[in-house]
């Protein structure tokens, strides 16, 4: 099972918090790093990526604040390394219809590590499960950055998507209430995605890359529903996406200022920027330097 | 080894499906077409297990010549629909676009469901198959309430049975295997006594349970009708729960239903 996983990780996240090495599935997609393309949320230069699917199996995306709780260790060496995750594991299947698991910035560490630390025999245990599978998405039910990105661009969804659906792709497709743009799909799948979506967000010119993260959620989710009514037997693994709860302080050099110029609907919104970082700007990945 | 799905009637259905994945299963009474569990191993006469006695007879008979296999109501069907039938159109829209647990369907559409499963052809099926052998377990509907406030809520008549189940599920369970992290009464389960699992895993649940309940209806002879198919289907989300601990990657689903009871 040829299977890539990227996270999306902004350059100032990376420079402040430093990037384990990339192992197995799992890589870092940073834009302005290294040699993969600047690929921005699924925009921007997107040449790079059907060919990246072609040489896969499965592909995914997933946010650096958001990463799915992909979890394949056994239990004995998870209690004795990442003590805090058999806990996180026990919510997990306590809660597994939860779009997402809050929990605290010591856990998300402890579980970026155990990601890091993954062997042969976990890295053969989760080529094995990805190969019964379509699709892995998060549970259908909507977070709350997705509840309130709908409150504040839903009013721009109608004309973006009527723009939308001049591609053929997207002419008939029925609308979906809410997705995200965190996704493994099978590369076929991927495939049929990637040029209507690209297409679809490069009609959003300077438009802040929230409410690109918004839409684009929403037509994947419109892309996923299709191909399930096409497919009615289609295999799908539902894994909640993990976010830490942590009250973010700005980082150093965060200027208010600059913060509103790179997010305008912030400013437009009459929000103040520490207060919105705060909130919620961290974990929508924001630009602020 | 096989996929085989039993729907589990009490009562002679009017019509019957045989198939290598579909097969209909009756409890306490033999009709032409139909297997029926008044043969090998059973537990066809106690009736408060309801659709236990069917899964009973599977698990001390049939279980072994299958990898995996499952259980559906005389009434409710899984929406299996591996070549998109017409049939099927809407109940399948509500299920991919609107997230739907079960869909209702017109008792009259029935017959027609099962002529469909009926026909299809051995390529159709392979298909199927191999959709449902890519999960582990799968089961319908859950709930995400505290079971043991559930089941007194729902059977406030049986709330004291309840505790001895509890309390005796409890102690057998780890006789049966070891448990880690996840205590019973579970948050949540999945209902309907409705679930297709690998059969290793079935098996471990039926031996987990079943000693259980037989104990007590043999201890209880007033208890209510019905009563330890109610408390079966509770002790299904703790089991799924305590696997998941162990293995994490397993592939674990909510799948849609189908439910024949409308009018027209």
């Amino acid at each position: 099972m040829r299977a890539l996983l990227l996270t999306r990780t902004p350059l100032e996240v990376a420079l402040r918090q430093g990037l384990a090495p990339s192992r197995g599935m799992f890589r870092w997609l940073v834009p302005g790093i290294g040699d993969m393309p600047a690929l921005g949320l699924l925009g921007g230069d997107t040449t790079r990526l059907p060919s990246l699917a072609d040489d896969q199996e499965m592909i995914g995306l997933e946010d650096h604040a958001r990463p799915f709780f992909i979890d394949p260790m056994r239990l004995p060496r998870l209690e004795a390394e990442f003590p805090l995750l058999p806990a996180l594991r026990a919510r997990a299947v306590r809660d597994w219809h939860h779009g997402t698991l809050p929990v605290s910035s010591t856990v998300m560490a402890q579980y970026r590590a155990m990601r890091a630390a993954l062997g042969a025999a976990e890295d053969a245990a989760l080529a094995h499960w990805l190969a019964g599978l379509d699709a892995v998405l998060p549970p259908p039910l909507p977070g709350l950055a997705q509840q309130r990105d709908g409150v504040e661009y839903g009013h721009a969804w109608p004309a973006f998507l009527a723009m939308a659906r001049q591609d053929p792709h997207w002419a008939t497709m029925p609308e979906a209430d809410a997705g995200s743009t965190s996704f493994i799909l099978r590369s076929t799948i991927f495939l049929r995605l990637a040029r209507p979506l690209a297409d679809a967000l490069a009609r959003l010119p300077g438009a802040p890359a929230a409410m690109q993260q918004c839409f684009a959620a929403r037509l994947v989710a419109m892309h996923l529903r299709h191909e399930a009514e096409r497919n009615p037997l289609l295999r799908i693994a539902e894994v909640p996406l993990l976010v830490e709860t942590r009250d973010a302080a700005p980082p150093p050099g965060f200027d208010t200022a600059r913060y509103l110029e790179l997010n305008p609907d912030v400013a437009r919104a009459g929000m103040d920027a520490q207060s919105h970082w705060r909130a919620c700007g961290w974990q929508e990945d924001r630009a602020w330097a | 080894m096989g996929v085989t799905i039993f729907a589990c009637h009490h009562a002679a259905p009017e019509t019957t499906t045989d198939t290598p994945l579909f097969r209909t299963l009756l409890s306490g009474i033999a009709a032409a077409g139909a297997l029926t569990d008044l043969q090998g191993e059973n537990i066809a006469g106690r009736a408060r297990f309801c659709e236990m006695r069917h899964q009973y007879f599977v698990w001390r008979n049939l279980a072994h010549g299958l990898d995996h296999l499952g259980f559906e109501h005389y009434r409710r069907a899984f929406l299996i629909d591996p070549d998109a039938h017409p049939l099927l159109a809407t109940a399948r829209q509500h299920c991919t676009r609107g997230g739907a647990s079960h869909i209702a369907m017109p008792v009259s559409a029935l017959p027609a469901h099962q002529a469909m499963r009926q026909s299809f052809t051995a390529e159709v099926t392979e298909a199927a198959r191999r959709a449902l052998r890519a999960h582990d377990i799968l089961f319908a509907e859950a709930i995400h309430a505290p079971v043991e406030a559930q089941f007194k809520a729902n059977h406030p008549e049986a709330a004291a049975l309840w505790d001895i189940f509890a309390q005796r599920l409890d102690a057998h369970w780890g006789l049966v295997f070891p448990r880690r992290h996840v205590s019973f009464p579970a948050e949540w389960s999945g209902y309907r006594n409705m679930v297709v699992m690998r059969s290793e895993f079935f098996c471990e649940y039926m031996a987990l349970i079943m000693p259980v309940l037989l104990a007590m209806d043999d201890e209880f002879p007033q208890a209510p009708p019905r009563m330890w198919g109610h408390m079966s289907e509770r002790a299904l989300g703790a089991y799924i729960m305590q696997k998941r601990m162990e293995q994490p990657l397993l592939r674990v689903r909510q799948w849609p239903y189908l439910v024949f009871n409308q009018p027209g």
